[in-house]
C-alpha cells in the first residue's frame, strides 16, 4: 500500500503534464494544360495540269507539280506555348499513285517553320499553320484534281 | 530507504513537468520531395477528381479531364518517433491530417490512411475516408514509433489555369 500511493503519484503527475505535438507539412504537385488541338480548315490541293489529264509523264516516268493550295490547319492550346510539329517525310496520294513530299510549314505566329517544326501559339493559344508539298506522279495514269489530307501530329514541347 | 525513493520521486516528477522541453516526439515523411506527384493532367469541362490510394494508384473517379502521365506515384508515408518519453508509452497519440493551402485551382478533398505499422488504431481499425482525417493511435510500447501511408482525392475544377499547382497538407501528432 505504501509503494502503490507513490506510483499513482507519478502515474497522476504524468498524465497530467501538458499534451506534446508535432506537426509536418507534406505538398502535393499537378501539372494543369490546356488540350492542344487541331482542326483541318482545308486539305491540301493539288489542280491537274491539262498536259497530266492527257497522262503526260515527264523525264524518267515522273513528275512534280507543287500543290495548289496549301493545307490549313488551326492549333488551339495554352497561349504562348511552344508546341513541336510532327510530320511523316511523305505521304502517298491516289492509292499509290502519287507521292507527296517536300513539305513547307508555315506558322501565323511563327513564321517559316519547316526546319524547326517547332510552332508557338500566341496569346490567345491559338496559331495557324500553312503545310505545302510537292506530288511527284509516279503513275504512268494521268491525275485530276486531287485533295490530300495530311497527318500532321502536335505536342507541346 | 524512504529518502532514496522520495529523490526519486520528485526527479521524476520534475522529468514530467518539464516533458515539453523534452519532447522527442517527432513527426517526419517520406519521400522528402513533393508526393503525391500527379504528373500532367489535361483540364476538363466539368469538375474532376482524380483518386490516389494509399498504394499509390491514381484514378479518375469523376469528370473528365485526362491525366496525360500514365502509372502510379507515390503516396507519402509518416513516422511519428517517440524516442525517451514514457509519456509515449502511457498516452494514445492522435493523429490529424489537413490540407492546408494551394497554389492554384486543384485542392485536396479528402484523405484516406493505411498501412499503420508499429503500433494499432485506438478504435481497431482504420478511420473512414475523410476531408479532415483524425485517428488515435495506441500508446507506444517498443518499438516507439508508427508508420503510416497517406492517399488523398485531388479535385481539379472544370477550366482550371494551366500551370504547374502545388497543394499542401499537414499531418500533427498529439499526446492526448
Amino acid at each position: 500500500m505504501k509503494t502503490f500511493i507513490p506510483l499513482t503519484f507519478i502515474l497522476a503527475v504524468f498524465a497530467a503534464s501538458p499534451s506534446l505535438a508535432q506537426t509536418r507539412t507534406a505538398t502535393g504537385a499537378i501539372q494543369i494544360e490546356r488540350a492542344l488541338t487541331m482542326t483541318s480548315v482545308q486539305p491540301m490541293t493539288f489542280v491537274a495540269a491539262p498536259r497530266n489529264l492527257q497522262g503526260a509523264n515527264g523525264v524518267n516516268g515522273s513528275e512534280e507539280a507543287p500543290a495548289s493550295a496549301p493545307a490549313i490547319i488551326d492549333i488551339t492550346g495554352d497561349p504562348g506555348r511552344i508546341y513541336r510539329i510532327r510530320l511523316p517525310p511523305s505521304i502517298e496520294a491516289q492509292a499509290g499513285k502519287g507521292l507527296i513530299d517536300g513539305f513547307r510549314v508555315w506558322s501565323e505566329t511563327a513564321g517559316d517553320v519547316s526546319r524547326t517544326l517547332a510552332g508557338r501559339l500566341n496569346d490567345q493559344g491559338t496559331d495557324r499553320l500553312h503545310i505545302t508539298g510537292a506530288l511527284t506522279h509516279v503513275s504512268t495514269l494521268a491525275f485530276s484534281d486531287m485533295r490530300a489530307a495530311v497527318p500532321v501530329r502536335v505536342d507541346y514541347e | 530507504m524512504t529518502r532514496a525513493f522520495l529523490t526519486i520521486l520528485v526527479t521524476v516528477a520534475a522529468l514530467a513537468f518539464n516533458a515539453p522541453a523534452m519532447a522527442q516526439i517527432s513527426v517526419s515523411r517520406t519521400p522528402a520531395a513533393n508526393a503525391p506527384v500527379l504528373g500532367t493532367v489535361i483540364r476538363g469541362g466539368t469538375t474532376s477528381t482524380f483518386s490516389v490510394s494509399t498504394a499509390g494508384v491514381v484514378t479518375r473517379t469523376s469528370g473528365d479531364a485526362i491525366r496525360l502521365t500514365g502509372g502510379s506515384v507515390t503516396a507519402p508515408s509518416f513516422s511519428v518517433v517517440c524516442n525517451l518519453d514514457i509519456l509515449c508509452n502511457l498516452r494514445y497519440i492522435r493523429i490529424t491530417v489537413q490540407a492546408t493551402g494551394a497554389s492554384g485551382p486543384p485542392t485536396i478533398t479528402k484523405f484516406r490512411v493505411s498501412g499503420l505499422t508499429g503500433t494499432t488504431y485506438r478504435q481497431g481499425s482504420a478511420p473512414a475516408e475523410a476531408s479532415v482525417l483524425t485517428f488515435d493511435l495506441n500508446p507506444f510500447i517498443l518499438p516507439a514509433y508508427a508508420n503510416f501511408t497517406i492517399g488523398m482525392d485531388v479535385q481539379v475544377p472544370a477550366g482550371a489555369t494551366s500551370g504547374v499547382d502545388t497543394f499542401t497538407f499537414s499531418v500533427t501528432a498529439t499526446q492526448l
